[in-house]
């Protein structure tokens, strides 16, 4: 049977709520907002005749239905809000959505924290859901409105309530297993903080997280471990610490099952950068391929192993819209040096070839022949500056002998293997 | 020895980065075998790149060019 009507729907919802059926009392709550959700939800089906109630209307129909409910007269407050929620969500009212759904937060926790087993741990992720994605399209709203006097700032409220919400799952009564509730809130929460642009919000769950007292980590779900550690590894890129960023972003993509594309290849962009700095490994051709990112790194990729320096630059200047979107501009740009490194390895090999007495006596001279055959306009005090400053920071072993214009590179290791950062 | 300008970029980036990201979508099922994979590893990442072969057409090219710089310096 569909229940399109109110009253349909608050009895069924009753049933759910006594049999204590946390999935169907979390798909009864879902107000189904967030992108590409099932229209046949029960929140969507009843759409037209909440717009159709009055607000009283509705608190009097949820008090009568579920006010003395097992389990828990809160149940009719939680559910009140959704449905006014919905009712100003279905009306186009979105900010006015948002604030009607808080309403409903607390009841809501109290009821998480009074039920003894995990049941209710599915209509706690759903309260999560619905808070932020229709703080989302609030916010969007109060943006479109233009009106300076209202702030943008229900996602960030939003973020607040999670907190509580991960608070009360963090420290539960009963069933210790439903702090396993815990992790996909944090998930919510660094989407937020992502959003916001309130990176530094993130280090305190992280800490929570990494606790000894915490859940141990691979108890939690698949997904929920491969969101955590993707945010954790893309936290780490921005911090430049791309050792502890590979192995974060290496578990999230070989956790991640293959049939989950989209998600692998995100990972992935932001794995190929992390693993040459960290690992000073190349992504594979096939790898390329098999997740469309040729277009993002094939060209990057040749110019580090050939180092090819035009080649570079101008796949730099090309995808610079690209990589400043992803927010790796500045970490692919400090490839640069790692290019003349190489351009400058292969410059001695062939010049040990030509002349093998001289092996280890580069004429500067060469470099820069090899630079402006690159398209690179420089002479030869540049490229003394150039590779002073590869030997400075490591790149190089050698000196420069500035009176015969030579650089005298160390018979042993003169390239050691490339650190970058 | 930066090419690229960067005096505009380097303030912005990290702000328009952050807001304009794409979204890591929300998985559907969250639970699955992870045994199943698809490449192994060593299909994946390349780690001997940085050899000592200069035979490629970079190389051969690179060749000419320090040719040429070498007669330059003999004469």
């Amino acid at each position: 049977m569909v229940e399109t009507d109110v009253p349909s729907y608050l009895k069924k919802l009753k049933r759910s709520f006594a049999r204590k059926n946390g999935r169907e009392v979390a798909q009864a709550l879902d107000l189904g907002i967030k992108e590409g959700s099932n229209s046949k939800l029960p929140m969507s089906l009843i759409g037209e005749s909440l717009k159709r109630a009055s607000p009283a209307q509705l608190g009097n129909q949820c008090s009568k239905f579920l006010g003395s409910a097992e389990p828990s007269p809160k149940a009719a407050e939680v559910v009140a809000a959704c449905l006014l929620c919905a009712r100003e969500y279905h009306c186009g009212n979105l900010a006015e959505a948002y604030d009607q759904l808080v309403a409903g937060v607390q009841p809501f926790l109290d009821l998480f924290r009074q039920e003894e087993e995990t049941w209710v741990v599915e209509p706690l992720h759903v309260m999560v859901s619905n808070l932020r994605h229709c703080a989302e399209l609030a916010d969007s709203a109060i943006k479109a409105a233009g009106d300076e006097r209202v702030k943008p700032d229900k996602l960030e409220n939003a973020g607040n309530h999670l907190m509580s919400c991960f608070s009360a799952a963090n420290r539960p009564q009963g069933d210790p297993d439903k702090r396993l509730a815990t992790l996909r809130i944090v998930n919510s929460l660094f989407r937020i903080y992502f959003k916001l642009n309130t990176l530094r919000n993130c280090k305190y769950l992280i800490r929570v997280v990494d606790a000894k007292k915490f859940v141990a980590f691979p108890h939690f779900q698949a997904g929920d471990r491969v969101t955590y550690k993707f945010f954790v590894g893309r936290l780490a890129v921005f911090d430049e610490n791309f050792d502890e960023a590979n192995d974060h972003l290496s578990y999230a993509f070989d956790h991640c099952h293959p049939s989950h594309y989209t998600q692998r290849r995100l990972i992935l962009k932001y794995l190929v950068p992390v693993k040459i700095f960290a690992k000073q490994s190349l992504p594979s051709d096939a790898l390329l391929q098999k997740y469309d990112l040729a277009g993002w790194y094939s060209a990057i990729k040749e110019a580090v192993k050939t180092g090819s320096v035009g080649k570079f630059e101008e796949a730099l200047r090309e995808k610079m819209a690209l990589f400043v979107q992803a927010g790796i501009f500045l970490l692919m740009e400090k490839l640069r040096v790692a290019v003349y490194r190489r351009l400058l390895k292969r410059v001695k090999l062939i010049h040990a070839e030509m002349r093998p007495e001289k092996a280890v006596q580069v004429p500067l001279r060469y470099f820069v022949g090899a630079l402006q055959w690159q398209g690179y306009v420089t002479d030869l005090d540049e490229v003394e500056c150039i590779v002073a400053n590869l030997i400075y920071n490591g790149h190089v072993k050698g000196y420069i002998s500035h009176k015969s214009g030579v650089v005298v590179l160390s018979k042993k290791e003169p390239f050691p293997a490339m650190k970058i950062y | 020895m930066a090419e690229v300008k960067m005096d505009k970029y380097q303030e912005v980036v990290k702000q328009v980065a952050i807001e304009e990201d794409d979204d890591f979508e929300e998985f559907e099922t969250q639970e699955w075998n992870e045994a199943e994979e698809d490449l192994a590893d060593a299909e994946r990442w390349e780690n001997d790149w940085d050899d000592d072969d200069v035979t490629d057409d970079f190389a051969k090219q690179l060749r000419t060019e320090l040719e040429k710089v070498s007669k330059e310096i003999a004469k």
